[in-house]
């Protein structure tokens, strides 16, 4: 576990180890099952305060809150499964532009350990969820475009979506130094395959996130 | 001709006999006469003229007579009681000109009939108080004799008085009821009265007050609405005055001037503010009538700006009629942007004219933080700074982290 961590701290020594060694997914497994859990736990209080906010305000929706819940639980599994695949894909792709070469399989492997920041992210998000859902009175709310509204602008959202493009910049700096082992580029190409796919997704964070107050 | 009958206690009434006589029956000599009775009667209109009023006089002549012929059997005669009227004449003064001249060949009045004949006076505008006379002449003919008689006017220049006993020197933004006394200082009634209210910077409802007719000697009160709710701060002037009718003569009153101070302060007070929430607000608290006039249909409403959207179904709060004096619990919601620092509120209601009023005042977030003493509330700002200086932490160990790892990368290369 000691070893695993230290590519939060080391990634470059931790990846020219583990380049040497087999395949191995368990670790990468384990990540994305704990995003998994705690992206299944953040949707199930998500979710559920709104369902049930909504539920009270109108009976009958009892079979609403029930989808709605087993909804955001499957969303959260698939989203990180998908999110791991597209993100390799992706680096895959870039980094053949650049003349990177190497298996597939070791990019999955290599990038599932840049999601290991996410799990701190996501506990933290957990909480900032949870205090999120308490700060608001919602019970007096039966239009959805005033709760999107009231969460969007909340200090606990804006604080999520900072803390999440934070985690995002670690989690980037894993993938540089993971993609060039996995994928044998120089440290520039590296920089540039992971860099391009991230700065944009970091600028449509952002933008959407200064949108929501304009 | 009614009008005249209507003056009831301001018509004085003469009666004499103009021309001699009655029944002179037996045991009279040959040269007896009989002639008919004429009463003569007169109204002024009106019953005080003021300096330059100008006014009537009407006279009623009537003959008294009840049988048209009287016979005397010791004479063996017939007397026709009709009585003929040649002139009737109204002199002037040098103060008081009679407009109309004499009027002549009035004709014969039959027993029971009765003739009215009116004059125009004006008295100069220079012109005393006191009784001034008229000369009356009426001029008999045939068998009736002439008659002078003297008329009294009266002229008194007391104007009307306004008296506005409950005035108050300082008033707040809000509606007073002022009540004002028209005082008729003068013997006679006058008409149409109609007070008159004027002021910069405050407004009256209704902006005339009609009081109608005040009888000689008393008062009438006009009640108006002062609405300072929109006026500025600091003294104003206001004035009173009413215009009427002394007979035909529009006249008016005296002015009654008054100060104002108007001070900072809306009848329509927030108390007791608790807020709960971050992001979102729930706003709990009373609403005061502090001022003396009721106010209706009160509702507050959050106002939805650019930092702050009202939450639906608080996002308004209907209180009702809420009397002088009275207060009334609200609840309100609101999503606030991070930098707002205020909630701002409209309160509307309607005065007892039912005039719609709209009033804006801002509940603060953060005094109202620190004046409540609710366990729930929390100081959003505290708490902003505490969360996203810990992102700032947050951040700056990932860049360190980041630093050093490229560090070490380069040093391996």
């Amino acid at each position: 576990m000691n070893k695993t961590l230290e590519v939060l701290t080391d990634p470059d020594s931790f990846f020219a180890k583990k380049i040497k060694e087999e395949i191995d997914f368990k670790p990468p497994l384990l990540i994305i099952g704990l995003i998994m859990i705690l992206g299944a736990i953040a949707g199930y209080i998500s979710v559920s305060t709104i369902m049930s906010t909504m539920a009270s305000n109108s009976p009958n929706m009892g079979a609403a809150y029930s989808f709605g819940i087993v909804g955001s639980i499957i969303g959260a599994i698939l989203s990180a499964i998908l999110g791991w695949l597209i993100i390799s894909g992706i680096f895959h792709l870039i980094s053949s532009i650049f003349g990177g070469n190497g298996q597939f399989s070791r990019v999955l492997e290599f990038t599932a350990y840049g999601f290991l920041p996410s799990v701190f992210g996501s506990v933290i998000g957990i909480i900032l969820t949870y205090l999120l859902f308490n700060s608001i009175d919602m019970t007096s709310m039966s239009n959805p475009e005033n709760i999107s509204q009231l969460i969007i602008k909340n200090p606990y959202s804006i604080a999520s979506s900072l803390v999440g493009l934070v985690f995002t910049v670690w989690s980037a700096n894993i993938w540089i130094h993971g993609i060039k082992y996995a994928r044998n580029l120089t440290f520039s190409n590296a920089l540039k395959t992971v860099g391009i796919p991230v700065v944009i997704y970091l600028l449509v964070q952002l933008i959407s996130l200064i949108m929501a107050f304009v | 001709m009614a009008s005249l009958l209507n003056l009831g206690n301001i018509m004085r009434k003469i009666l004499f006999l103009s021309l001699i006589m009655l029944l002179l029956i037996s045991h009279v000599h040959a040269d007896t006469e009989v002639r008919p009775t004429i009463t003569v009667s007169y109204a002024v209109e009106p019953q005080a003229l003021m300096p330059g009023d100008t006014g009537t006089v009407t006279v009623e002549l009537k003959n008294m007579a009840v049988t048209s012929d009287v016979y005397i059997k010791e004479e063996d005669k017939t007397f026709r009681m009709n009585a003929y009227v040649a002139s009737v004449n109204l002199g002037g003064t040098t103060d008081i000109k009679v407009l109309d001249g004499a009027q002549t060949n009035l004709g014969l009045l039959g027993p029971g009939d009765y003739t009215k004949v009116t004059f125009n006076i004006q008295a100069d505008k220079n012109i005393s108080d006191g009784l001034h006379y008229l000369t009356l002449e009426v001029v008999g003919g045939s068998n009736m004799y002439s008659l002078t008689y003297r008329i009294p006017i009266k002229i008194d220049s007391r104007n009307v008085n306004l008296i506005v006993s409950d005035m108050p020197s300082t008033a707040m933004q809000e509606y007073s009821i002022l009540n004002v006394n028209v005082v008729n200082l003068r013997p006679n009634e006058i008409k149409s009265v109609i007070v008159q209210p004027s002021g910069s910077d405050i407004t009256f409802t209704p902006s005339s007050a009609f009081v109608g007719t005040i009888a000689g000697g008393n008062n009438s009160t006009a009640k108006l609405t002062l609405n300072t709710v929109s006026s500025s701060i600091g003294n104003k002037n206001l004035q009173l005055y009413a215009t009427y009718y002394n007979g035909d003569n529009l006249h008016k009153s005296n002015i009654a001037n008054y100060t104002l101070d108007v001070v900072n302060r809306s009848s329509l007070i927030l108390s007791g503010i608790e807020l709960t929430g971050m992001g979102t607000y729930n706003v709990k608290g009373s609403i005061n009538n502090f001022g003396t006039t009721d106010a209706k249909n009160v509702m507050l409403s959050v106002i939805d700006t650019k930092n702050v959207t009202p939450i639906e179904p608080k996002g308004k709060y209907f209180v009702g009629t809420l009397g002088s004096d009275d207060e009334s619990s609200f609840e309100l919601s609101a999503s606030v942007i991070n930098d707002a620092s205020s909630i701002p509120v409209l309160i509307e209601f309607r005065n007892s004219n039912n005039a719609y009023t709209a009033i804006k005042q801002n509940i603060s977030l953060g005094s109202m933080y620190s004046n409540t003493n609710s366990n729930s509330s929390v100081n959003s700002g505290l708490v902003s700074f505490f969360i996203f200086a810990s992102i700032a932490l947050l951040a700056a160990g990932v860049g360190w982290l980041i630093f050093k790892s490229w560090k070490k990368h380069k040093k391996v290369e």
